[in-house]
């Protein structure tokens, strides 16, 4: 009894407080609640309550779901509660905004299937502090793109588009006010806010400079070039373009979003030209860069793969060659210490958008064309004394290969003139070079039979033929070579011409029986075939020969063959006694007569070949470059070897000769009396 | 003297019997505008912090932008004793004051983690709302806290978001306290004083409670940026009384915020979501 009566009282005593906080904390339940969705307060069919009369998005149980509309979040996001006061007074992504073309799913629309709020907001779904949620309580992550790609799929897509989901790389930097994925990746939110007077961040108008140059600074080399084409387009004065009056320099090709392929291009271009349709959209008559437009000359941009990694020019393994491997649109110039202008500036070497100059050094060809190397090295380094002259003189600058070469400009296949030659000759008869040329050098524009791998100028003998203007001597690698005197070994010779004559043999195969004969005098500074021809500034014309002595007889067959074979001599040991045929009585040749070539029996004058009628000297008979006629004679058995009838450089059989024509029976009588002073005194 | 009350009497009784009135409407461009604020010699402020600047308007409406570099997004506004102008920027998380020539003379660098959403000068000191803090800082004119009064709750002198605060006769202070839905009284001793109304939806009761103004005749009004409506109350009684026009029906706005008394018994409100000032004569 006195238990229950103690606690009846108890509870009479703590009812009211029970009651009260029961009271209270169905009031804050309401509360809780309530405090949005006023709908659910008691007093919301109280007369004269003051909730306000709004035309709602959506509803709830048939009512007009005030709970969603803007005022019902304004009253929290004005500043007082949360400062979302940029957020509402921004133009972009407002409550009530109608959809346009934009598919969305899996997000609530208005009745009238416009965006409104609760599109994206819910405070029932993530909340600020869960991963990807990203305040305030969004439906899905937005730092993710979810949220975005929901309804702007088309802007995610790979191509056209900015990509999503890459990292930034070292030295990008997240624009200003800018957010990055949680794996520190680009998503729509880095350059997008969702809310704000700017539909894009660090935008203003149509300039997105400040946004593109957070992560693309490299690119912004481009400022005020001729590719900056809202400058160069406004400078023109008309209409000749696009019009990209107040946008920023990367639209004049690209654009972030339904831009064509990956590089996001912004103008139109036939794709199914490769990747130098970009280019070539521009530079082609017409375009917006007719004045520089491609020309198919010159260097090939089609159709080439390149086999070795360039990685100066940040070319990989089998990338294929386009007109950027050398140049990046981006640059002007490559050291990026040349201040750009407005003015039209021609281009050089050193600019022209080239990734690497072609300076003295030829940086950008080498790169790819490593065996050229070596020029630069060499006499034809155009730092060399000739060429500045030269450049001085004619006021222009070369560099180490645009000196020869025009890498747009050349038309080499559409010329019949022997452009090599012409190119060798415009400095090698100069005044300026020491190796002029232009006396008496070996013959050019021979059709080459195809025996012969070396090249020609459309198939026909020109300088390169014999000469590779780019590498002094295999032997020299990439060392110097300037100002060394030139040996057969070397002087730009395409095939080495000592100790073995190889380039003159490639041609002149028949001559290599000299090789091993008495005649064959290699030294070792020159070849058998060197010792008695001169290539060049020869001291005639026939045979180019430079063994020659003026003094040693009267006619050019004794000045050449005396110059050896006299007292004191390399061929002193075979002076002949007697040798001149009577040259009162002309002979006719073989070709006048019909029964041969000029070489079965050649005739000279004094001072030159004849063709018709001469007289017989020392080549008539001999061959300097056979040691026999006969084919099995024509090594020697041993190094002293004594000619006689059949060796002795003889060019015929003696019957085989025209003497028998005019001697008849007293051929024999007549040659001996004419050749041997014994024989003669017997007679 | 008896002519005197009769007066008095009849304007009260037409007063009553034709209500409040929109005498002032001054649309602009400002964006979701915030606080407003009624210097000594009768220019009008108001805080359009997302534009970054302060419209100060003369009496004919005609207005000129207030802007300084380390003004960033201002929010309140209160007139200082001296004929200037207090603002709170919670941007830039400082208290600025400026003289009455409307120059910055003071910059009061306050922490990152409060958010001012109001400021109000009581004496030396200055008193001021720290919205996310659910507290009052009280600091003097160097920026240096003296006191700090209240703390996140819904009962005795806590708040949940306080926006503004002004000061009523009797050295009574009332601050608006939002998602309670109340205001809160002090003294300024800083002594609790109580809660006037509470969180409702009809007449009497607040919803979202934004600005709040004192009259010099002690009537508090307040404006509920929900609802949309402005009530008066005193401060012996929750009972509030709305701002009717002549036809009973209360006055509603868009999402009305700051309110200030002006001259002539003009109360001017922000009307936050269409960036207007709009001044209402109350009788």
């Amino acid at each position: 009894m006195t238990r229950r009566y103690w606690t009846l009282a108890l509870l009479l005593i703590l009812m009211p407080a029970l009651l009260s906080a029961q009271k209270a904390r169905k009031r804050n339940d309401e509360k809780e609640c309530g405090i949005c969705h006023v709908q659910w307060h008691p007093d919301r069919t109280a007369e004269g309550n003051l909730i306000p009369s709004l035309e709602t998005s959506t509803r709830i149980d048939g009512r007009a779901a005030v709970v969603s509309h803007k005022q019902m979040c304004l009253s929290c996001h004005d500043g007082y509660v949360k400062d979302s006061r940029e957020v509402f007074g921004s133009s972009n992504h407002q409550g009530d905004m109608d959809k346009g073309h934009l598919t969305i799913q899996g997000l609530p629309l208005g009745t009238k299937g416009q965006i409104y709020c609760g599109t994206c907001h819910t405070p029932h779904a993530l909340k600020p502090n869960k991963p990807g949620g990203l305040a305030p309580f969004l439906r899905k992550p937005a730092l993710t793109s979810d949220l975005c790609l929901n309804c702007h799929s088309s802007n995610g897509k790979d191509h056209g588009n900015h990509p999503l989901k890459i990292k930034l790389a070292k030295g990008q930097k997240v624009p200003a006010g800018g957010k990055i994925g949680p794996d520190g990746t680009i998503e729509c939110l880095t350059c997008h806010p969702i809310h704000g007077d700017r539909p894009t961040l660090s935008v203003v108008g149509q300039d997105r400079k400040d946004l593109c140059i957070s992560c693309h600074e490299q690119y912004f080399q481009i400022e005020l070039t001729d590719h900056d084409l809202p400058t160069t387009l406004a400078k023109s004065g008309t209409v000749i373009g696009p019009n990209l009056a107040g946008q920023d320099v990367c639209a004049s090709c690209h654009k972030t979003h339904n831009g064509l392929g990956k590089t996001m291009w912004s103008q139109a271009v036939e794709l199914s030209g490769g990747k130098n349709a970009y280019c070539i959209s521009c530079h082609v008559k017409g375009g917006l860069a007719q004045q520089k437009s491609f020309n198919h000359k010159g260097h090939t941009t089609r159709g080439v793969t390149i086999k070795q990694a360039v990685p100066a020019l940040g070319i990989k393994a089998g990338d294929k060659l386009l007109c950027i491997s050398c140049h990046d649109p981006h640059q002007w110039e490559y050291s990026k210490k040349h201040a750009v202008s407005k003015k039209n500036e021609e281009g050089t070497e050193y600019t022209s958008f080239l990734k690497l100059p072609d300076d003295a050094s030829g940086q950008l060809c080498v790169a790819c064309h490593v065996k050229q190397k070596s020029i630069a090295q060499s006499d034809h380094s155009v730092s060399r004394e000739g060429f500045q002259q030269h450049f001085k003189a004619e006021k222009i600058f070369k560099g180490q290969c645009s000196v020869c070469h025009n890498t747009h400009g050349g038309d080499w296949k559409a010329s019949n003139q022997d452009r090599n030659r012409t190119l060798c000759e415009s400095c090698h008869t100069g005044d300026h070079y020491p190796s002029t040329i232009g006396g008496f050098d070996h013959p050019m524009g021979m059709v080459l039979d195809g025996s012969t791998a070396l090249p020609g100028f459309k198939g026909k003998m020109t300088c390169t033929t014999c000469h590779d203007p780019h590498v002094w001597g295999k032997s020299h690698g990439e060392s110097l070579t300037a100002d060394l005197d030139g040996t057969d070994a070397n002087s730009f010779l395409r095939v080495s011409n000592w100790p073995e004559p190889k380039l003159c043999l490639t041609c002149h195969e028949e001559q290599s029986s000299i090789l091993g004969t008495d005649h064959d005098l290699t030294s070792g500074t020159h070849s058998a075939c060197s010792f008695c021809h001169s290539t060049h500034n020869a001291a005639n014309p026939y045979g180019l020969v430079n063994a020659w002595d003026e003094n040693a007889g009267t006619t050019l067959n004794e000045q050449i063959c005396f110059a050896c074979h006299q007292t004191g001599e390399s061929g002193s040991e075979k002076i002949p006694g007697s040798w001149n045929h009577p040259r009162e009585y002309g002979t006719i040749s073989h070709p006048v007569r019909g029964t041969g070539t000029w070489k079965d029996f050649p005739l000279f004058s004094v001072d030159a070949p004849a063709e018709t009628v001469g007289f017989i000297d020392c080549f008539t008979c001999h061959d300097p470059h056979r040691w026999s006629f006969d084919p099995d004679n024509l090594v020697k058995s041993g190094e002293n070897e004594e000619g006689n009838y059949m060796t002795s450089f003889l060019r015929n059989p003696s019957h085989k000769t025209l003497c028998t024509d005019c001697h008849g029976a007293n051929t024999l009588w007549k040659f001996n009396y004419y050749h041997d002073p014994v024989k003669r005194k017997r007679y | 003297m008896k002519f005197i009350l009769q007066t008095v009497l009849l304007l009260s009784v037409l007063g009553a019997l034709t209500g409040a009135e929109i005498v002032h409407r001054y649309p602009t461009d400002m964006t979701l505008p915030t606080d407003v604020a009624v210097l000594e010699d009768g220019r009008i402020c108001v805080a359009d912090g997302v534009n970054g600047r302060v419209l100060v308007f003369n009496q004919s409406g005609k207005h000129q932008d207030l802007r300084f570099p380390e003004m960033k997004r201002p929010l309140g506004l209160a007139a200082d004793l001296n004929g200037g102008l207090l603002i709170t920027d919670t941007e830039a998380h400082a208290l600025f004051i400026l003289d009455k020539f409307l120059k910055l003379t003071i910059n009061i660098p306050l922490e990152v983690s409060i958010d001012p959403t109001d400021v109000l000068p009581v004496n030396d000191l200055l008193w001021i709302i720290d919205n996310d803090g659910h507290r009052i800082l009280i600091v003097d004119r160097k920026g240096s806290i003296k006191h700090t009064l209240g703390k996140k709750g819904s009962v005795g002198p806590t708040f949940s978001y306080p926006s503004t605060i002004t000061l009523g006769k009797a050295n009574q202070i009332f601050v608006c306290d939002v998602l309670n839905g109340r205001l809160q009284l002090f003294n300024t001793d800083r002594s609790y004083q109580g809660q006037i109304a509470d969180w409702g939806i009809t007449p009497g009761f607040l919803f979202r409670p934004k600005g709040v103004a004192s009259r010099e005749d002690g009537r508090i009004a307040v404006s509920d940026s929900f609802t949309g409506t402005l009530q008066t109350f005193s401060s012996q009684s929750s009972q509030g009384k709305m701002i009717v026009d002549a036809s009973k029906k209360p006055i509603r706005f868009k999402n009305p915020t700051g309110v200030c008394w002006g001259k002539s018994n003009v109360l001017w409100v922000v009307e936050s979501a269409t960036g207007s000032l709009i001044g209402v004569q109350v009788p």
